[in-house]
């Protein structure tokens, strides 16, 4: 019995000029398979054609065709002619086909039964290089090349697989199928012929497979733009009219109808789009392809409801199936973004060319806009492939001398913002009093009496300590430090937040990183508020959190192994884990000597982490709880000071965190999610970081997902926490709402910058989508937060006002007093000073003898016998006295300043109006012993009509019963023998009046201030106050002190130590100390 | 728990938070003007103006309502800044005492600072009209019912009880409209003295005038002093204007007059109906529309809608926020009162040690309320339907006549107005609206 292979017939169009064709019959004849015929079609000017194909192939058909109507009309044309064929082979007329091509076709076709079969494609001149193995398509008909540009041949791709477009060439197609199909299109007479074939086999259930084994060499001369495309009806239309208009034919027939609708109307946005981006770039071309495929498409429209009609008769698969076979998303866009955010706007947009044009797309397409717009895939591996090194737009911002420039810009935009910060006058808001000397500074840490309230005992801040040493390194230029902190503060956090996302993200996204810290409207609205406490917390924050995330073993973060064990004091013990945990103590320490809410922000980082490994487990080994707890222990004892004032604070202690502000004059939800307080970012542009940060978590994968949820739990940990502090849900617990909002800012420029490295990378690995779409949102919402800074730049000091409220004040000493106090009273983001709570929206704070200063920066929690003022005011708001004044006298309070605002608010100053209680305003106004002295917008000063003195001597004639002793704050002055003296200074016991060198006889008068009796001598005395007080706190201090450098030896200073003097120990690495 | 509950647990927290947060908005509390129902207070001060020389022109009576005695620190100032006059009075645990005062000057106003609380005052005519004193200052003020027709002599009365100086401006609504004398713009009233203003100087010939105080700086004790032949009566007036006035004893009877005043602050033109209820009587409604800072008068009687009977009860309701008075006389004169606005308490105190003829307890609003009426150690809880008003005496029958007693009545809610009538003839001349919270 005979077996017969079956008979294929190879239909080789030839189009006038074919230079190539006898090479093309070469090859075909010299197939090593038998049962091949060659039948050429020849159209258009083809006289010559006949005696060429004879003298190369005897045995040939020629088919001559009157006029040129394309390839897809001659192939028809041409089967038409041919009888019992089991396959057709089309062929262009220059190709060189491989001896066993079309055995090798053959096989596979029976092999897999395939429909269609596509060789493997080679460069005709240079058989290495792959032009294609094959194509895949989007749902718009925009194909992508599975090889790269260039690609050598090396045997990597010989990989029989499906494929969804078999590129013309050379085409082996089942005769039945092409039957099935009524054959090519001759709509289509060229450049989508193959595309539109393949969709319509694919519908009909039809395999289409790449047969590697076969290699074909192809000249593609009509791609290349050897020749024009010269059939009928495409005499005006280029290269890219053609491959539009049939990609639209065939987007617009080969889906349901529903599909179809949303496949066009996307389209319909796509090309808007790239319309407006051509009509930017001046790509007349561009513009003019775009109108006339839908021109084109709307003209044959009776063409293509017939393709439409006919559809049901071959169709076998699903739409849902056919999207399985294609690749996901629209390559042309992806191409777009990815080319605006390597390569620039430009590029993108078309006006400046690709160094090299890819070779596998040959057209003027695949230059600038084409080149993020054409089906052509050759962007993706751009940057790798041939513009590593390359210098130029095309390494936007990725270069170091980009970097560095932009960095220099920013830096340059910085100091024209703070420029009046510099020099100008420092107005007394927020936390801008005037510092004490260097010396002073010190001695408020050591003192063993504080002037806060009414005095207090309590050990002094370690803020003030912090200060102190700050101020060594200005040479005790203490009035550096506040403007230093105006000014460094906000760049020093954008450069945290770059280090916090170090090794998790790209350079460049680390700079972006730096670039929405820097914008981040908490930051600039505490300087504009002249909170420089927050801006502490601003700055310090970034490596908190970066530290935090490292001891927490959060995978990606931590770029460096932990240094080997080495002893305490001994270079390379910063190295170690434990040295790396001490530096996040001290740092705590320090940051919440300063601003103790800080502590709280490290909390929430830590709970943040904590939830979010619960829920979703990583690969990090340690225990979160047990880490806080030795982080929150050692912080402790760094400060214990401030440790020991919380916890004599009792019921206050939760105060040592921040005053709780009025409900009624905090941000609403909606500012607190765009991070900001009364200041920039309250506009719609506010939205923008919050809309950044959330893009960027959207569109992270990989190992960056995980660091993203972790800040992304952190984040939204403080803002719930800053939500319900906000409205006082968390009783007394109100920790600085500026400070924990100052965290949420930061964990949004962080998952902004993981965004743009999520844009760098992750979406490379997946088809288009919404993460597209987010993608393209961050980088817009990113550009776009720069314009409202830019514009906050102009007044050169971020709004800070140039004088305050309290500044203005210049009538609150009282005539005729040695010493007195001022009470001040408003809500405590706007007093000047420090202070405690009397009710929320409602802090008191005192100052000695005018305005505040140095020594009321920090106020401990505990309130003590301060109480006394506290309550006077509550019993005043609550109705319960008409007599404030005379509760107030003993203190020795003169004056009361009421605030509703840090500033006066003058004409284009942007003044934060944080109204007191109503019922205080209502209370003032009942009291029959203050007098409203001044009254202003936002201001209220009350006098009072009972005061006395901050020390007094009995007086029978005054109406109180006392009059000042003048002299001096603490009771030097002349009395009568036999006087009684009240000092409003507590504790009681902490002074002694001497009178002539002895000591006076001491009581106390409503239960807490001292009262001294002067015995009878028969003459006038002099007096004097001396405190005497056991130097508890100055002890306390010095243990704090000796601490924190014993510490700081233990970063290698210790050995360095020794080594100065000689005594260096051998041996001291592992196997003493401290290990990992 | 898996990887996938990370993001939904989280954004669940921050929608439920944002949600809460949102809905939940807290506001800045307005603090209540008097702090008669405080207990527990270290010391309170109570304002008393209106008082003046002449005949007819009354008195301060002092009641602790404390089963304490208190120790009362009685301050009378007068039209002569500086001129003062202190006296400390210890006022034994439910005693009245009168304070006359004594300073020189042309009109006084007497503050009482009491070392604790439980210690009400009112200013007492001859005759027995009587105004309660404030426990506070106020900033605004809004009155009317004042007439300046000849033979009636309205003067009103800024006293300021503090020692800073008050600044204020004073504008008037007539018939003929608007009305701001430049003269009383700006007026400073020194603290711890009293400014009289004889209102026929700059408002003339007026049968009835509304009146609206601001206050720029400090806050005053105001009361409007309406004197006709021997007749005194006091006009406390009300801190804002308002759309709803309850007015409970509006007198019917026979050789009895009354009328209801109303004044529009506002540039519109305002629709005012009375309704009146009288016994088993069908009353039609009565209005009257008032142009814009212009006064309107609904006559209740003689009406002749209206039959001569006992009490009306009288709900006034305008379109827009308008001031009221209760106008009533006879042949001898006229006298005016302000009605009360809804407060959660009202202080009766028997001041004139005449009792009262009728005392009205008014829930203004649609829900019954539960109202608590306290007198010394005695207490009574009742409810009042929704809109209706009750008779203290049905509320409290031991109560009688309340005859030398002070007596607290309050409620859980905003919603309560109590109208107190003296003994006359004819009945319900005399009006007293009682100390209220505001």
């Amino acid at each position: 019995m005979e077996t017969r292979a079956p008979a294929v017939v190879a239909v080789v169009v030839a189009t006038d000029p074919c230079p190539y064709l006898e090479v093309t019959l070469a090859s075909l004849v010299g197939q090593d398979y038998g049962e091949l015929s060659i039948l050429v079609v020849a159209h258009g000017d083809a006289e010559g054609v006949a005696p060429r194909v004879a003298a190369v192939a005897p045995a040939a058909f020629v088919r001559v065709l009157a006029e040129n109507r394309g390839f897809a009309a001659a192939c028809n044309d041409g089967v038409l002619a041919v009888e019992g064929a089991t396959f057709y082979l089309f062929c262009h007329d220059d190709v060189r086909l491989d001896p066993d091509a079309v055995r090798q076709l053959v096989e596979a076709a029976f092999r897999t039964n395939a429909g269609v079969v596509t060789p493997k494609v080679v460069a005709y001149d240079d058989p290495v290089t792959l032009l294609h193995v094959g194509q895949t398509s989007d749902r718009y008909g925009v194909v992508r090349e599975r090889v790269q540009p260039g690609e050598i041949d090396d045997g990597q791709q010989d990989l029989e697989r499906d494929v969804f477009v078999a590129p013309g060439g050379v085409t082996l197609v089942r005769a039945d199928l092409f039957v099935a199909l009524q054959g090519f299109d001759p709509l289509i007479p060229a450049l989508g012929e193959d595309l539109d074939f393949c969709w319509r086999a694919q519908l009909a259930g039809a395999r289409i497979v790449v047969a590697p084994a076969a290699r074909v060499a192809h000249r593609e001369s009509l791609a290349a733009g050897e020749r024009a495309v010269s059939a009928v009806g495409t005499r005006r239309a280029s290269r890219q009219d053609l491959q539009r208009r049939h990609r639209l034919l065939v987007a617009a027939t080969g889906w349901g109808l529903f599909e179809t609708v949303v496949t066009l109307a996307t389209q319909l946005v796509f090309d808007v789009a790239e319309l407006v981006i051509a009509a930017l770039g001046r790509d007349g071309d561009r513009v003019g392809a775009i109108v006339g495929s839908w021109r084109w498409i709307l003209r044959n429209g009776r063409r293509v409801r017939e393709r439409r009609r006919r559809r049901p008769s071959y169709v076998v698969l699903s739409d849902r199936d056919l999207r399985r076979l294609q690749v996901a998303g629209a390559n042309r866009v992806r191409r777009f973004l990815s080319t605006l955010v390597r390569d620039g706007f430009d590029r993108a947009r078309g006006i400046l060319p690709l160094e090299e044009p890819p070779e596998a797309g040959g057209e003027d397409d695949g230059v600038g806009f084409a080149a993020a717009f054409a089906e052509e895939e050759a962007f993706d591996e751009y940057v790798e492939s041939h513009v590593a090194g390359a210098r130029g737009p095309a390494t936007w911002l990725t270069g170091y001398r980009a970097q560095m420039a932009l960095v220099v810009v920013l830096v340059l935009a910085w100091l024209i913002g703070v420029r009046n910060l510099v020099a100008m006058h420092l107005p007394l808001v927020g936390r801008l009093a005037p510092l004490d000397s260097w010396w002073t500074t010190w001695r408020h840490f050591f003192a063993s009496w504080s002037p806060a309230g009414v005095g207090t005992g309590t050990p002094g801040m370690p803020g003030y300590g912090v200060l102190a040493i700050a101020g060594t390194f200005v040479l005790g230029r203490m009035g550096i430090l506040p403007r230093l902190a105006l000014v460094a503060a906000v760049p020093l956090a954008a450069y945290g937040t770059s280090r916090l996302v170090r090794g998790v993200v790209s350079n460049r996204a680390r700079l972006v990183a730096g670039f929405v810290a820097l914008v981040s409207p908490i930051g600039l609205t505490m300087i504009g508020q002249g909170r420089i406490d927050v801006l502490t917390a601003v700055a310090g924050l970034p490596f908190l959190v970066r530290r935090v995330l490292e001891v927490l073993d959060v995978p990606g973060v931590r770029t460096a192994p932990y240094g080997e064990a080495v002893a305490f004091g001994y270079p390379g013990w910063r190295q170690t884990r434990a040295g790396q945990r001490t530096i996040l103590v001290m740092l705590t320490a320090i940051v919440g000597a300063l601003a103790p809410a800080t502590i709280v922000a490290v909390v929430v980082v830590f709970v943040g982490v904590a939830v979010a490994r619960w829920l979703a487990p990583d690969d990090g080994r340690a225990r979160p709880w047990r880490q806080l707890g030795a982080v929150l222990g050692s912080v402790a004892v760094f400060l214990l000071p401030l440790t020991v004032d919380t916890v004599l604070a009792g019921r206050r202690a939760l105060g040592v965190f921040g005053a709780a502000r009025g409900p009624w004059a905090v941000p609403s939800f909606a500012d607190l999610a765009r991070a900001t307080d009364g200041g920039f970012g309250q506009g719609w542009w506010g939205w923008l970081l919050p809309a950044a940060a959330l893009l960027g978590l959207v569109v992270t994968r990989g190992p960056r997902r995980v660091v993203a949820s972790r800040l992304a739990t952190v984040g939204a940990l403080a803002l719930v926490l800053a939500t319900l502090t906000s409205r006082h849900w968390l009783g007394s617990f109100t920790p600085n709402l500026d400070v924990i909002e100052a965290l949420y800012a930061l964990v949004l420029a962080a998952l902004a910058a993981l965004g743009v490295a999520a844009l760098e990378e992750d979406l490379r690995t997946v088809g288009f989508g919404w993460r597209q779409w987010s993608a393209g949102a961050l980088v817009v919402a990113i550009l776009a937060l720069a314009l409202p800074f830019v514009g906050a730049l102009g007044g050169g000091r971020f709004d800070l006002p140039p004088t305050g409220v309290a500044e203005s004040m210049n009538a609150l000493a009282p005539v005729g007093a040695g010493g007195f106090r001022v009470l001040w009273l408003g809500d405590p983001s706007i007093l000047p000073l420090a202070g405690w709570t009397v009710e929320p929206g409602l802090a008191a704070a005192t100052s000695t003898n005018g305005l505040p200063g140095g020594a009321t920066l920090f106020t401990p929690p505990d309130s003590g016998t301060s109480d006394v003022i506290l309550q006077a005011v509550s019993l005043a708001v609550h109705q319960r006295t008409v007599r404030l004044g005379a509760l107030l006298a003993t203190a020795g309070i003169s004056t009361i300043v009421v605030m509703d605002a840090a500033a006066p608010g003058a004409p284009g100053q942007r003044a934060v109006v944080r109204p007191v209680p109503a019922a205080l305003t209502a209370a003032l106004l009942r009291q029959t012993d203050l007098a409203l002295t001044l009254r202003t917008r936002v201001a209220a000063i009350y006098t009072n009509q009972d005061f006395h003195g901050l020390v007094s001597v009995a007086d029978p004639r005054s109406p109180s019963g006392y009059r000042p002793l003048t002299g001096s704050t603490f009771g030097v002055g002349t009395v009568p023998a036999g006087s009684t003296v009240v000092a409003g200074l507590a504790p009681a016991g902490a002074f002694a009046l001497e009178a002539n060198g002895r000591s006076a006889t001491r009581s106390t008068i409503d239960g807490w201030a001292p009262r001294y009796t002067i015995n009878r001598y028969g003459r006038p005395v002099t007096t004097q106050l001396v405190l005497r007080q056991f130097p508890l706190n100055g002890v306390l201090a010095l243990f704090t002190l000796a601490l924190w450098a014993v510490v700081w030896l233990g970063f290698g200073w210790a050995s360095r130590l020794e080594q100065l003097v000689g005594r260096r120990r051998p041996g001291h690495r592992a196997g003493r100390g401290t290990r990992d | 728990m898996t990887r996938r509950w990370l993001a939904p647990v989280v954004a669940a927290a921050v929608v439920a938070t944002g949600a809460a947060a949102t809905l939940i908005r807290p506001t800045n509390p307005r603090p209540s003007t008097n702090g008669i129902t405080v207990t527990g207070v270290e010391s309170t001060a109570t304002f008393c103006g209106g008082l003046g020389t002449g005949p007819g022109l009354g008195w301060v009576t002092l009641t602790n309502s404390a089963d304490v005695a208190r120790t009362v620190a009685v301050r009378e100032d007068s039209t002569i800044p500086g001129r003062h006059r202190e006296v400390v009075l210890h006022l034994g645990a439910h005693r009245t005492q009168r304070v006359r005062p004594a300073v020189a000057g042309s009109w006084f106003g007497v503050t009482a600072i009491v070392n604790g609380g439980g210690v009400s005052a009112s200013t007492v005519a001859p005759d027995g009209a009587s105004a309660p004193c404030a426990s506070s200052g106020v900033t605004s003020w809004d009155a009317t019912g004042l007439a300046t027709t000849v033979g009636s002599y309205a003067t009103l009365v800024l006293y300021n009880p503090l020692p800073t100086e008050a600044v204020a401006s004073l504008t008037a609504q007539t018939a003929t409209g608007f009305l701001a004398p430049a003269a009383y713009q700006g007026l400073s009233v020194p603290g711890e003295s009293v400014l009289a203003l004889p209102l026929a100087k700059r408002v003339v010939d007026q049968a009835s005038v509304g009146l609206r105080l601001r206050v720029l700086r400090g806050a005053l004790s105001v009361v409007g002093v309406e004197r006709v032949g021997a007749l005194v009566s006091y006009d406390t007036g009300a801190t804002a204007p308002h759309t709803a006035w309850a007015l409970p004893l509006v007198t019917t009877v026979r050789n009895a007059a009354s009328a209801i005043v109303v004044a529009n602050p506002g540039p519109g033109t305002v629709a005012v109906r009375a309704a009146v209820s009288l016994g088993s009587f069908s009353v039609p409604t009565q209005s009257v529309d008032v142009g814009p800072f212009s006064v309107g008068r609904i006559t209740i009687s003689p009406n002749s809608a209206i039959p001569a009977h006992a009490y009306a009860d009288v709900r006034v309701h305008a379109s827009a926020p308008v001031s009221a008075a209760l106008v009533t006389g006879d042949a001898s004169g006229w006298l005016v009162s302000t009605p009360g606005v809804p407060s959660r308490a009202y202080l009766i105190s028997d001041a004139t040690g005449r009792g009262f003829d009728a005392v009205a307890v008014v829930n203004t609003s649609a829900h019954s309320l539960d109202v608590t009426v306290s007198s010394g150690s005695a207490q009574v809880h009742a409810i009042v339907a929704g809109e209706q008003s009750v008779n203290l005496r049905r509320l409290a029958p031991q109560l009688d006549h309340l005859r030398g007693r002070t007596v607290l009545v309050s409620a859980p809610r905003n919603a309560l107005v109590v109208s107190a009538t003296l003994p006359t003839r004819p009945a319900g001349l005399v009006v007293v609206t009682p100390l209220h919270g505001g």
